[in-house]
């Protein structure tokens, strides 16, 4: 205590330099207060607007147990990021795989693949999709013409639709911390298990499989987090049709003009993504999976 | 575990391994004897990796054959020769316990449980290891994981084991300690080994047989003694083992010796019979800095050539000097401490000799 005191009464600059750990707090302070500022007042506001409006109480809480529509939506929701995450961990697997074996000229044109859609404006890669789903749209068209189908697919505004751009606009995130993970994979671990006996599929599916566990778990937590806030993908090819809960929130924020029920569904939101990622930090190292550290 | 049956030797006949244009491994041609501790010694660069994993099945050649006994496996992929390989840097999968990554090879081959846990149980007690069974690879030292990729390479009785510089990242008092342990176990087990060094004292200590290679072709091969009392040439004698290079021309046969000259000295070398290079001709002596002693001025021997200390150096057993010489420029000499007397000084001026059979006649290059 006295020491703080005698601390505090030091010229400035010299306490700068005597304490490090003082240095790096105002470094990080400008941070530290934006992160104040804009997210957790808004977040705290959000909780607070979710127990206060329409009335005090939990209310609002209590729609999760009753309201057929807000459990059918949560429903669709968890459906369809279960079912985007696996399918994108499939694709960002196969991908990630040929990505670390490929040639180094090789690599650098598929990195070249992965990376350009995160350029490009999720609106934009949306409205792609359109042009290719529609009815009339280039698949339908060319599948007709081909004769392998005689009616249309519906592939769009439905749940269908959703998936395919959102697995789109996820296989990035799934494919880098895959990849990461691989990248660190000790090859002659691989050569090890061939020449101890183990047929070249024995070798990935007790070896590098396994050891590349740690990146498919952190990919899907990615991908998982990211579609359930979802929203211009499942907005734009859901057509309305497919709610999920992002979508949801939006409508009862600026069409129904419920608060209480947006935000609480904000707060679930928040709560279930922080439950997640709890109970996945038990498993694996976040820090090193983000790439900190 | 004791050697299996039908154990035979490895005939390598003339294989060539190219990257691009450059030929990393060239027409080695190689038998490796069943039981034996072969090593590959070279430096850097030389192909020893790329032929031992030509004999594992990692690498194919380009020309070539590889013969075991009489079954042709040049193109047998890795998992069907039964080699057993440790890797530099062991290559132990970290996901797997100790006991676990020993178990893989069996587990590979289906074999039925109660015989994995006796067989691998009993490779861990041969390497010492069954209190460690439980533990993840990264919670072994050093010397505990190369002991582990040792015991999962032998516990299917592999035909052969192929070691890739097992020790080279070991503190020089394990990798003793090591070497000891591996020489017992590979004289227990009866195993053929092919080891893997560019350390040529781990090579003269631990082998039966030696083969040299230097930029990707085998220039000698044969027991450490014989390597190292016949190199055949000035590379071989260099590198197994540090020598002096006398050159000189030969200016008349005497008996059983040639006499050769250089600068103002004359030198006696015994060669006799059909390798005795003709007068007049170019020759090359290597002469092992151990074989020369500092004598009093004016003794009569063979040779005896004076020079002055232009540098030494003490490392316990002996003292290394480097003498410089108007015959031959700068000479090592290596004296037992307890021979010496005095530690040298520089400047000093002394004699030094040896006999007529001290040096080896060595090829150039
Ligand atoms: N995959 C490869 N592609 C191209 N060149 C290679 C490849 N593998 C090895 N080489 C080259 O072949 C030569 C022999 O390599 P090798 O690894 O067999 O040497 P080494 O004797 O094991 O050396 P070290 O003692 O350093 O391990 C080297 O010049 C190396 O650069
Ligand atoms: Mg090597």
């Amino acid at each position: 205590m006295t020491a703080l005191v005698e601390t505090a009464r030091l010229p400035f600059a010299r306490r700068l330099r005597s304490h490090p750990a003082t240095r790096y707090w105002l470094m990080t302070a400008p941070a530290v207060l934006l992160m104040l500022v804009f997210y957790v007042y808004p977040i705290g506001r959000v909780l607070w607007m979710s127990i206060t409006i329409p009335e005090p109480g939990l209310d609002n809480y209590t729609l999760l147990a009753t309201s057929a529509s807000i459990q059918k939506m949560l429903w669709t929701t968890a459906r369809i990021s279960i079912l985007t995450t696996l399918v994108t961990l499939v694709l960002a697997y196969i991908v990630s795989y040929a990505l670390v074996h490929a040639t180094p000229h090789v690599q650098r044109w598929m990195f070249l693949g992965v990376v350009i859609p995160l350029w490009i404006s999720v609106l934009v890669r949306a409205f792609s999709w359109f042009i290719l789903l529609r009815r009339e749209g280039l698949i339908n068209t060319a599948l007709l013409t081909a004769g392998i189908i005689d009616t249309p697919l519906s592939l769009m505004w439905n749940e269908v639709g959703v998936m395919i751009g959102m697995v789109h606009f996820m296989l990035p995130f799934g494919i880098l911390p895959i990849y990461a993970n691989m990248r660190d994979i000790d090859r002659r671990c691989i050569a090890a298990a061939r020449g101890l006996g183990a047929r070249p599929f024995e070798a990935f599916w007790r070896i590098f499989f396994p050891l590349s566990l740690p990146g498919v778990v952190g990919a899907s937590i990615l991908v998982f987090i990211f579609s359930l806030g979802f929203f211009v993908t499942p907005a734009l090819l859901g057509g309305g049709k497919t709610l999920m809960v992002a979508e949801y929130i939006k409508v009862q924020i600026l069409e129904v003009v419920r608060w209480g029920v947006g935000t609480m569904l904000a707060t679930m939101l928040l709560v279930v993504i922080g439950v997640l990622l709890a109970v996945v930090s038990r498993v694996v190292n976040l820090r090193k999976l983000f790439g900190a550290g | 575990m004791s050697v299996s049956e039908g154990h035979r030797n490895l005939n390598i006949t003339g294989v060539e391994k190219r990257f691009g244009s450059f030929k990393a491994v060239d027409n080695v041609s190689l038998t490796v004897e069943r039981g034996e501790f072969l090593t590959l010694l070279g430096p850097s660069g030389s192909g020893k990796t790329t032929l031992l994993m030509m004999i594992a099945g990692f690498v194919q050649p380009d020309k070539g054959s590889i013969a075991l006994g009489a079954e042709q496996i040049t193109h047998l992929p890795p998992e069907r020769r039964d080699f057993g390989m440790v890797f530099q840097g062991y290559a132990l999968f970290p996901h797997l316990s100790v006991f676990d990554n020993v178990a893989f090879p069996l587990k590979v081959r289906k074999k039925p449980r109660a015989e994995i846990e006796e067989r691998v149980r009993s490779a861990l007690d041969l390497v010492q290891l069954t209190a460690q069974m439980d533990r993840l690879p990264r919670q072994l030292s050093g010397g505990q994981q190369q002991r582990v990729a040792l015991a999962r390479a032998m516990v299917f009785t592999p035909h052969l084991l192929l070691l890739d510089e097992p020790l080279s990242a070991l503190d020089k008092k394990l990798r003793a300690e090591l070497q000891e342990e591996l020489k017992r176990l590979h004289r227990k087990v009866g195993l053929t080994f092919i080891y893997v060094t560019h350390d040529q004292d781990e090579a003269l200590s631990m082998s039966d047989r030696i083969a040299i290679m230097r930029d990707g072709q085998l220039i000698q091969h044969g027991s450490p003694a014989e390597l190292y009392e016949n190199p055949s040439t000035a590379f071989v004698a260099d590198f197994l083992g540090k020598s002096n290079f006398l050159r000189g021309r030969v200016e008349t046969h005497a008996g059983d010796d040639i006499v050769f000259t250089s600068g103002r000295g004359r030198f006696r070398q015994r060669i006799s019979g059909a390798k005795r290079p003709p007068v007049g001709s170019e020759i090359a002596i290597a002469l092992r800095p151990e074989k020369i002693s500092i004598v009093p001025p004016g003794t009569e021997m063979a040779n005896t050539l004076t020079g002055t200390v232009t540098e030494w150096n003490y490392f316990g057993s002996e003292f290394r000097l480097v003498v410089s010489t108007q015959s031959f420029g700068s000479v090592a000499v290596a004296i037992p401490t307890w021979k010496s007397g005095v530690p040298p000084e520089i400047g000093q001026s002394l004699t030094l000799g040896w006999d007529a059979q001290a040096g080896m006649q060595v090829a150039e290059s």
